[in-house]
């Protein structure tokens, strides 16, 4: 994307950590968003296949990076100790309950529009849902879709390139002060 | 002469008098609220005069050897913000900016140190815009420089042209590298000066801390302690000057009695209620849960005659602009903090067409993952085309930020909502907006920012989105009591034994970082307190 093809428009609509603070702002009648030092449950093995699948579509080796066993983790946590990029994006916990709804919405989508879970899509079709979702496609119904997209895609990009592995994947130097004693 | 403390006082039915019925022993000489910057300080101060102080803070005791090499493991360090929603036209992302637990946000904060400008003191008195600060650049300058020289500030003075008169750095610049060398070549090609950016980061090994690796995990924790956060500053200090701190403890009022405060409440680690009761209360609990805690305090809130407590919350107007470049531009090498600095449009007037000016933050050290991260350059991208972007931008992407006057306006705002939190205070709604001039600001820097990039030779030069930065005000200065929550050095107007410190105080926020201001007031207002001890107590 270079200069001369970017209009503020297309800046609003992927509006990176700005847009999705105006997003969870405006969504945050969560309820039990107040009181949030018990961890909540984590997701299914349903909703954690599809979780992998969609972060998968959006970054190509998130399964292999285990997304799905990183996200259920952090929700296992207490609120203050999960490691998940949405505890920067002002939704507040507990958090299961965004990723669970958002997933129902994924779903919801991927049935109205292709009458198939999304795991079970074609790379095609999976790829345009996530297009549907990016735009904020009238049928989502779940928490603020291009949210989800930005906290879900933020998951794959942590597994797949912010361990050292995924540093060495890609060429950049890792330089640890103090290595992780583990991944997550 | 008597002060107007020392003759309350001596009324039979002020709770200071010694025959009033209802008044409590205090356990303690001070009690400070906040663990990041400001509290530290604050209660090295007192201790060292001799105070007893305790510093309850929220968040859990971090030491630097908890600290880790990943953005991941970074996350711990930031506050989750359950007790607070963000809304309104241009919303402030709380949860990046508030801090949790021993050192605040000083903790992940990038170490970028600079002084307000002595025009940002005055922007009422000089263009008739925004508010003046009760205290001019020279009432800070020597605390600017004892501080700098208390925490090692790294920076080349002669460089840095723009900067008001002030005593050298007491270390010499941070190394550039290939990311600012890079970047530089477009600020001299459009003839716009650059120095090294200063930085709380030590270039070389300075009271018993090493000198910085320049690893670039700096705000994940700096685990060796070159950046000079408070757990290899102020904490230790107050420590060893009898200070004690108590972590898990979560404060959800002030207590009074008779219109003075008396101590806090606070929710102890154990999940027990307590009341701390101590001679004088600072509240240094940031700018979002400083102004919660007074709302939580009372009816209508504490110190809060003026209605202003809350109100005037501002940030800084923060735009990132990014190049890809056909040569290695090694971005994750270096300091978060920038490798240059270019003041050149830092100065607010509003003859340009628009009040408020900028600075230049360039190079600072980008990971792969994260907020700010690399893959964030471009969080449209996704499937392959993120590999492949993924893997140019870690070698060739060129990054710098633009901070920018904010809008002061009453109705940027903190208020309380109906919902509670897990210690029964009610949560906080912060509504914010910018105005037309941010507006404009905005796109000029935008344009600038470009024009840069392709300067300095990128191929693609793109900007994110209008986004914010430093979360200040809530709790404002001020001379008169129907305009400001507190006077010059953070005492309330209303309740004189209760203090507010940290960047909650700031009327307006320059277009620097606040950090270094932060830190330098907070000293001046400790050494105030320190001497005015008898007649506020």
């Amino acid at each position: 994307m270079t200069e001369s093809t970017t209009t503020r428009r297309t800046f609003l609509r992927h509006a990176g950590a700005a847009g999705a603070v105006a997003l969870a702002g405006h969504a945050l009648g969560a309820p039990g968003a107040a009181a949030h030092p018990a961890a909540a449950a984590p997701l299914s093995r349903t909703q954690t296949a599809t979780l992998a699948s969609w972060c998968e579509t959006l970054v190509p080796g998130a399964v292999a990076g285990d997304v799905g066993g990183f996200v259920n983790a952090q929700l296992a946590k207490p609120a203050d100790d999960a490691l998940l990029m949405l505890r920067y994006l002002d939704w507040p916990p507990p958090y299961a309950g965004f990723y669970g709804e958002g997933l129902a919405a994924l779903e919801r989508l991927s049935a109205t529009t292709h009458r198939s879970s999304f795991a079970a899509l074609s790379r095609a079709r999976r790829e345009a849902v996530v297009a549907r979702v990016v735009a904020g496609d009238a049928a989502w119904s779940g928490p603020p879709s291009f949210l989800f997209y930005l906290a879900t895609r933020g998951d794959a990009v942590d597994v797949v390139y912010g361990t050292p592995e995924g540093h060495a994947r890609i060429g950049a130097p890792y330089k640890p002060l103090v290595r992780p004693r583990a991944r997550w | 002469m008597r002060t107007n403390g020392q003759q309350a006082r001596g009324r039979p039915g002020h709770p200071g008098h010694p025959g009033h019925p209802g008044r409590s022993r205090p356990e303690i000489d001070a009690v400070v609220v906040g663990a990041g910057y400001s509290g530290p300080l604050v209660a090295r101060e007192l201790a060292r005069a001799g105070k007893r102080v305790v510093v309850l803070e929220a968040g859990p005791a971090w030491k630097s050897s908890d600290f880790t090499s990943s953005q991941i493991w970074a996350r711990r360090l930031r506050a989750g913000t359950g007790a607070y929603r963000s809304e309104g036209r241009d919303p402030i992302n709380l949860g990046f900016n508030v801090g949790r637990g021993l050192g605040g946000a000083g903790i992940h904060h990038f170490g970028s140190w600079f002084r307000m400008h002595p025009a940002d003191f005055e922007t009422r008195t000089r263009f008739g815009r925004q508010l003046d600060w009760p205290i001019g650049y020279d009432d800070l300058r020597p605390h600017y420089d004892r501080v700098q020289a208390e925490v090692g500030l790294s920076g080349d003075a002669r460089a840095e042209v723009w900067r008001p008169p002030a005593a050298p750095y007491p270390l010499p610049p941070l190394r550039l590298h290939t990311h600012g060398k890079v970047l530089r070549r477009g600020f001299d090609a459009l003839g716009l000066r650059t120095s090294p950016s200063p930085a709380a980061i030590l270039s070389r090994p300075y009271d018993g801390r090493p000198a910085c690796t320049y690893d670039g995990w700096c705000d994940a924790g700096c685990a060796i302690g070159a950046l000079g956060n408070p757990l290899v500053t102020y904490i230790p200090q107050a420590r060893a000057a009898g200070v004690e701190f108590r972590t898990g403890a979560h404060v959800t009022r002030v207590v009074t009695e008779s219109g003075r405060a008396t101590g806090v409440e606070y929710v102890d680690a154990r999940g027990a209620r307590q009341v701390l009761r101590a001679k004088l209360v600072v509240l240094a609990a940031f700018a979002l849960e400083t102004p919660r805690i007074l709302l939580n305090s009372a009816e209508g809130g504490l110190a809060n005659s003026s209605g202003l407590v809350g109100r005037f919350l501002h940030v800084h107007t923060l735009l990132t602009v990014y190049g890809m470049f056909p040569w290695r531009t090694e971005p994750s090498v270096g300091t978060v903090a920038p490798q240059l600095l270019s003041q050149e449009n830092a100065d607010p007037d509003p003859a340009k067409g628009h009040f408020g000016g900028w600075q230049w933050l360039a190079g600072g050290a980008k990971k792969p993952n994260d907020l700010t991260g690399i893959a964030m350059a471009r969080p449209d991208v996704h499937g392959a085309a993120l590999e492949s972007f993924m893997r140019r931008g870690v070698n060739h992407l060129g990054a710098m930020d633009a901070i920018g006057h904010g809008t002061i306006s009453s109705e940027n705002r903190l208020e309380l909502d109906d919902r509670r939190d897990g210690f029964g205070m009610r949560t906080a709604r912060v509504t914010h907006a910018h105005d037309a001039d941010a507006d404009r600001l905005f796109e000029a820097a935008r344009a600038q920012g470009l024009e840069i990039m392709r300067a300095a030779g990128a191929t693609e030069a793109w900007s994110g989105p209008r986004n914010v930065a430093h979360i200040m005000g809530g709790t404002i200065m001020g001379v008169d009591p129907a305009s400001s929550v507190t006077d010059q050095h953070g005492r309330t107007h209303d309740v004189e034994n209760l203090f507010v410190a940290g960047p909650g105080v700031f009327p307006t926020g320059g277009s620097v970082n606040p950090t270094f201001t932060q830190v330098a007031w907070t000293q001046r207002s400790a050494e105030h307190i320190v001497g005015a001890w008898g007649d506020l107590t």
